[in-house]
């Protein structure tokens, strides 16, 4: 008999006998660990998120019995990992189809241009010109061409990267790497053997769509563990794909009109996801009072309050985890989590 | 006329903040809010609108003739991006609008229909005319309503013949930050002295080298971390870029909360201390003579 969960909260029950397939059924019943994918996310950018997410990655790291995996979906900008300073391999890259035309067959008759709804193509007189960056890989030009002469091929966007491929004992004096690295990476490694799993993706440069990147890197979830997110800034395409499926998002926010005014934007993308959701105030004052009133307004929770510090602030600036540093912070990121995983319990019964 | 975009890779390192007390400077300009994700310049310019535009710059999928649907799971099937749900409905968010569904089905259940994505506001501030743009939230199309915002603000400065425009773009290095860098004259790139700030910045320098353009580096709360700073400087100088420092200053969040500029606050605000907001002043002053 095999017992296994599905993506969220069904188990499976399948026996076999005799390798003779039986029966299988399901049966929907609260799992003790509730598994999870929980999502770090601000609408202004440098509120803290990545902060928020390390530090509460790290502090949850040694005491979960089911493992976490760590996924930067800031895909334009990772920078998780400037903070973990874990040694990174290429996993994959991306690609995204685009349209290959077979010149052979071609009888430039723009229909593929005509129903492009991007724009991606254009048709001269002999020539089809695709325009990449326009291209959302729906495909349509190859289902519209009535000659068959468009073909997807692959084209890089970006790559997925992660700690997990090869397990070599760490380095600590390493010449070879650039000198930032190994500074980094001196600092910022947890006092264990226990790394976490860790997966970025990381767009190329002078690429505009960051969304493939993210559902690619978004493959990497592993539902039997928890997986925190660290999502990317905003409220526009590559965010919504980021959230896409997240059982709890964390909203990190900061106490100034800038930050409130994102904050509120984030609220409503939450709600219209219908994503539970939770505030963690960072570089908190006296001036919180406009945010704690419209969280009690709302009705929404703040988990945690993070000081607004010059300690953290420097050691944020040298890419140390202040958890690290601060270690009476662990407890306040754990409290945090049960907190979630209560609302998260609330949520499912 | 001469164009200026404000950008910074990673987000939060003060582009509004800066851009804010420059648009005080710079008379005879239009300013641009190009981060319409997340617009703040309206926060501490505070505008009167005077007119409201939605833009309509994308399609999405809509079922309107769904008693002819015959359920044949053509749409679902060749949809790429999972819009199309089981119970044959179109989940909004995933939608990009491609016309696939609309293609196949061989019913015409489906339509494309416009829709609108956001909106652009034409406003008037104490220093000069400003346009905007806000997208709606759940949105795509960042990108569009960034060339949008930047049209109008053309226009703006082509009627009132304006010297300049101040662009405010958004973080990363994705679209809409192509999008506000796009033709304009000079990129005013606002950093900061801390891992992530290099990390980012790299990765925006290498961008703007790719589009051939004038740039200005500017270290915020420099003294926050000089060694990192000192790395920036090194990065900026083999790029051949000029850089500026902007001290670390507590106060800068206070004089933003009462949605005045940094010169505003001087001699105003007797509970700052006034030494501090002088460098912070200077340094801004010392940015507009770069870009000027």
């Amino acid at each position: 008999m095999k017992v296994y969960s599905d993506e969220k909260r069904k188990i499976f029950i399948h026996v076999e006998f005799n390798s003779l397939r039986a029966f299988q059924f399901y049966y929907e019943i609260n799992i003790e660990v509730i598994i999870m994918n929980v999502g770090v996310a601000s609408g202004k950018g440098g509120t803290g998120k990545t902060t928020v997410a390390v530090n509460l990655a790290l502090s949850l790291n040694l005491d979960l019995d089911l493992g976490l995996r760590f996924l930067d979906c800031d895909v334009e900008e990772p920078n998780s990992n400037l903070f973990f300073g874990y040694e990174l391999d290429r996993l994959k890259t991306v690609e995204k189809k685009i349209p290959n035309i077979n010149y052979d067959k071609c009888n430039f008759c723009k229909k593929c241009m005509e129903y492009c709804e991007f724009n991606a193509l254009a048709v001269v007189p002999d020539e089809v010109m695709v325009f990449d960056d326009l291209c959302h890989s729906c495909g349509l030009c190859s289902m519209v061409c009535p000659e068959e002469a468009i073909k997807e091929k692959g084209t890089r966007i970006g790559e997925i990267k992660t700690n997990q491929i090869q397990k070599k004992p760490k380095k600590t004096n390493e010449i070879d790497k650039s000198n930032e690295k190994t500074k980094n990476s001196d600092k910022s490694i947890p006092a264990s053997d226990n790394e976490i799993e860790f997966y970025e993706g990381e767009m190329d440069v002078g690429r505009v769509m960051s969304s493939p990147v993210i559902s690619e890197l978004k493959k990497q979830i592993d539902n039997s563990k928890l997986n925190i997110l660290d999502i990317p800034p905003g409220s526009g395409c590559p965010v919504i794909e980021a959230m896409d499926n997240l059982d709890y998002l964390i909203l990190v926010t900061e106490p100034t009109k800038f930050g409130l005014s994102d904050l509120k934007n984030s609220v409503k993308l939450a709600e219209a996801m219908k994503i539970p959701h939770g505030v963690i105030i960072n570089k908190s004052q006296e001036d919180a009072q406009e945010t704690h009133k419209y969280c009690s307004k709302k009705d929404i929770p703040i988990h945690l309050e993070i000081p607004n510090q010059r300690e953290i602030a420097e050691l944020y600036s040298d890419g140390v985890p202040f958890i690290t540093q601060m270690p009476q912070w662990k407890k306040k990121f754990r409290d945090t989590y049960s907190e979630i995983k209560e609302k998260i319990e609330i949520e499912v019964n | 006329m001469k164009e200026i975009s404000v950008i910074s890779g990673k987000g939060g390192t003060g582009k509004t903040t800066i851009t804010a007390s420059l648009a005080q400077l710079m008379n005879n300009s239009v300013y641009a809010d190009c981060d319409v994700d997340a617009p703040n310049l309206d926060l501490v310019l505070e505008p009167k609108v005077h007119e409201k535009e939605a833009v309509k710059v994308s399609k999405v999928a809509e079922r309107v003739n769904i008693e002819n649907c015959i359920e044949c799971n053509k749409c679902r099937e060749n949809c790429r991006f999972d819009a199309i749900n089981q119970d044959l409905t179109i989940n909004k968010f995933k939608c990009e609008g491609c016309g696939v569904c609309q293609y196949i089905c061989p019913n015409n259940v489906i339509k494309l229909q416009e829709k609108e994505s956001g909106d652009i506001y034409n406003s008037t501030t104490r220093f000069g005319p400003m346009v905007y743009g806000k997208l709606r939230i759940g949105e795509e199309a960042t990108g569009k309503i960034v060339d949008k915002v930047k049209e109008k603000a053309r226009k703006v400065a082509k009627t009132k013949s304006k010297d300049h425009i101040l662009i405010d773009g958004s973080p990363g290095v994705g679209c809409p930050v192509i999008a506000s860098i796009n033709g304009v004259d000079h990129v005013l790139i606002v950093t900061e002295p801390t891992v992530s700030g290099i990390h980012d910045l790299k990765r925006v320098i290498e961008l703007t080298n790719n589009f051939n353009l004038e740039k200005t580096v500017c270290i915020n709360k420099y003294d926050l971390n000089k060694q990192k700073t000192k790395e920036i400087t090194k990065i900026a100088q083999k790029n051949n870029t000029d850089t500026v420092k902007i001290p670390y200053n507590e106060n800068i969040n206070k004089t933003i909360a009462q949605g005045k500029t940094i010169f505003e606050s001087i001699n105003l605000d007797t509970t700052i201390k006034q030494n501090d907001l002088f460098e912070v002043a200077g340094a801004i002053f010392q940015i507009w003579k770069k870009i000027h």
